[in-house]
């Protein structure tokens, strides 16, 4: 009897394999050289993310699949792992403040970023149930940990515990949906489920598993109804991993999402339209409305986040390539915009006391600081979706895909939600530029590492709403991809 | 012998995950919740391993580890974020731990 060796391709995952080596390093290191400085760890993180990002681009003209249907590397799966990895950067810049400098000395926070990172790269580059589950669980966890990271703050330990109650909770409902899916098919990947599904009536198990899961991963996007626990998450979470988890996560749930729509479980078996587009209307209702009230800025980009959910789901909702594509480059956008927003919001945190989190503590700011205010009123006129920014070209490009599949309804409630959205963030802007602080506002010197992510962020968010045609040209690449 | 129907488990199965969910929204105690989590999964293995039977496949069984192992890793995590929350506030009760609102 001869055994053939099973064929592993770890060509395929160098990108993951990069963060993952990263990360244990930044996990060790500490353990036999205690003084490292913060820089130095930095480095070690930046470099293995701009290591893997190199690699995800070398792998753009080499799409395949490996170890045994486990692994999937089309250009759709690199585009998000370049998403992420941008993500990544972005925040690993901005944990350079006040507040997060009493613990960022130690390699642990990045080594669980970077291990955060290596499960959303996990988790997008696979058709595979499994692959799915253990690239969101290693995500979860290791967010979980850092969002509890402030731990002698009870707000943060409170995100924390919701965080991790509410995600396992979901997770349970992922698992079930994924056992249906199971059971009905008697398959796990994502093809094979569609051919099963094609080739006998597989009956109500499979509707009923594709909706579970959707449930799952509703929660982890944070869609309405599932969205309660991400306001107090968010706003407890140390600002650095609010940034991430706001668009990371919901970028990997979008990606898992659209694979399970137009792959796994077509439109014959469920009627996706509808139920994406009912869920879009609540969503972006809920959060736009919802963020009008707050007084905590913070808490008001936690709603906006699950307002632009509403935004993505739009598209999806559509169903087509267009969609696709225009999720993937409004996901550039939103990571660009949303991280560099939470990074203003970090730099101004002065040392021992928390981050100006209220809207009048940022009254008068504007002239003081005239670079920082600046960019946080580009990033608000960016998630507001008003022209020349990225925001504005990402919305149109969404709604054109759904106008395309004809939801004409959908996309006029979605531009009066972008219209309603304008107030909150314009009354950001009104209390940087237009009205006088009390007490004179005073910030720290900037560590050089954060003004790069805002400068990062700032030239992206233009030149994106400005000038799209290479970066479009790839994804619309990217959403035929293995489709 | 006769042989239990496949379905008996199921039935068994959607039952346990039933009385998870409702654990979760109903107890209010951080510890007990995380027990009905892991009702929940254990609801699930439970479907798993009965699909495997029904396609004569081993995936499903497979996946049932992977969900153990899991479970294992996420309960330590909660545990420890439970511990810290008990050390600062005195209580694991969840609607006492309710800072943020709004």
């Amino acid at each position: 009897m001869e055994l053939s060796a099973p064929l592993i391709q770890l060509d395929l995952i160098t990108p993951q394999l990069i963060v993952l080596a990263a990360a244990i390093l930044l996990l060790l290191l500490p353990l036999f050289w205690r003084s490292l400085r913060r820089e130095f760890l930095a480095a070690i993180a930046l470099a293995g993310i701009a290591a893997a990002l190199a690699a995800t681009f070398w792998l753009w003209s080499r799409p395949g699949w490996g170890f045994a249907g486990m692994v999937t590397v089309d250009r759709f799966a690199l585009a998000f792992q370049a998403l992420f990895l941008l993500g990544g950067l972005l925040t690993v810049l901005i944990s350079f403040n006040r507040i997060e400098e009493e613990y960022v000395q130690h390699g642990d926070f990045f080594g669980l970023l970077l291990l955060a990172l290596f499960g959303l790269m996990v988790m997008t580059s696979t058709t595979h149930f499994l692959v799915i589950f253990l690239g969101l669980e290693i995500l979860s966890i290791a967010l979980y940990v850092l969002a509890g990271y402030r731990k002698m703050r009870v707000d943060s330990l409170e995100a924390a515990l919701k965080y991790l109650l509410l995600g396992a909770f979901a997770t349970g409902f992922f698992l079930y949906g994924v056992a249906l899916i199971y059971g009905a098919t008697g398959q796990l990947e994502m093809a094979h489920i569609r051919e099963a599904a094609a080739a006998g009536g597989a009956g109500w198990l499979l509707p009923a598993g594709a909706l579970l899961v959707l449930i799952g991963f509703a929660f982890k996007a944070a869609l309405v109804p599932f969205h309660m626990w991400t306001p107090d998450v968010y706003q407890g979470a140390p600002t650095p991993v609010t940034a991430f988890m706001s668009t990371g996560t919901k970028a990997a749930a979008f990606a898992v999402l659209a694979r399970l729509v137009s792959i796994a479980v077509p439109v014959e078996t469920i009627a996706w339209g509808p139920v994406l587009a009912v869920l879009a209307v609540l969503t972006m209702t809920v959060g736009n409305f919802m963020a009008i009230v707050q007084s905590n800025v913070k808490r008001m980009l936690a709603y906006s986040s699950i307002a632009h959910a509403g935004y993505l789901l739009v598209a999806l909702a559509a169903g087509n390539a267009a969609g696709r594509s225009a999720i993937l480059y409004y996901l550039l956008i939103y990571t660009l915009m949303n991280i560099g927003a939470f990074g203003v919001i970090a730099w101004l945190g002065r040392s021992g006391r928390e981050e100006r989190l209220t809207f009048e503590s940022y009254r008068g700011l504007g002239y003081r600081y005239p670079f920082v205010s600046l960019a946080m009123a580009a990033f608000m006129f960016s998630l507001a979706g008003i022209p020349p920014t990225g925001g504005f070209l990402g919305k149109f490009f969404l709604f054109a895909a759904a106008v395309r599949a004809e939801y004409i309804p959908l996309v006029v409630i979605a531009v009066l939600n972008a219209v309603v959205s304008v107030f909150y963030y314009m009354r950001l802007v009104v209390n940087l530029y237009m009205r006088e602080a009390e007490e004179p506002a005073e910030a720290g010197k900037a560590h050089p590492l954060l003004i790069a992510a805002l400068v990062i962020a700032l030239i992206g968010v233009v030149w994106l709403g400005v000038a799209p045609g290479g970066v479009l040209g790839a994804f619309n690449a990217a959403a035929t991809a293995g489709m | 012998m006769n042989a239990i129907p496949l379905n008996f488990f199921l039935l068994v199965a959607a039952v346990l995950f039933a009385i998870g969910v409702a654990g979760v929204l109903v107890r209010r105690n951080a510890l007990v919740i995380l027990m009905s989590i892991e009702l929940m999964l254990n609801a699930v293995n439970l479907t798993f391993i009965t699909f495997a039977a029904k396609w004569q496949a081993l995936d499903g069984q497979l996946f049932v580890f992977f969900i153990m192992a899991v479970a294992a890793a996420e309960v330590a995590v909660g545990l420890a974020v439970i511990i810290s929350v008990f050390r600062l506030r005195g209580t694991v009760h969840v609607d006492e731990i309710n800072l943020l609102k709004g």
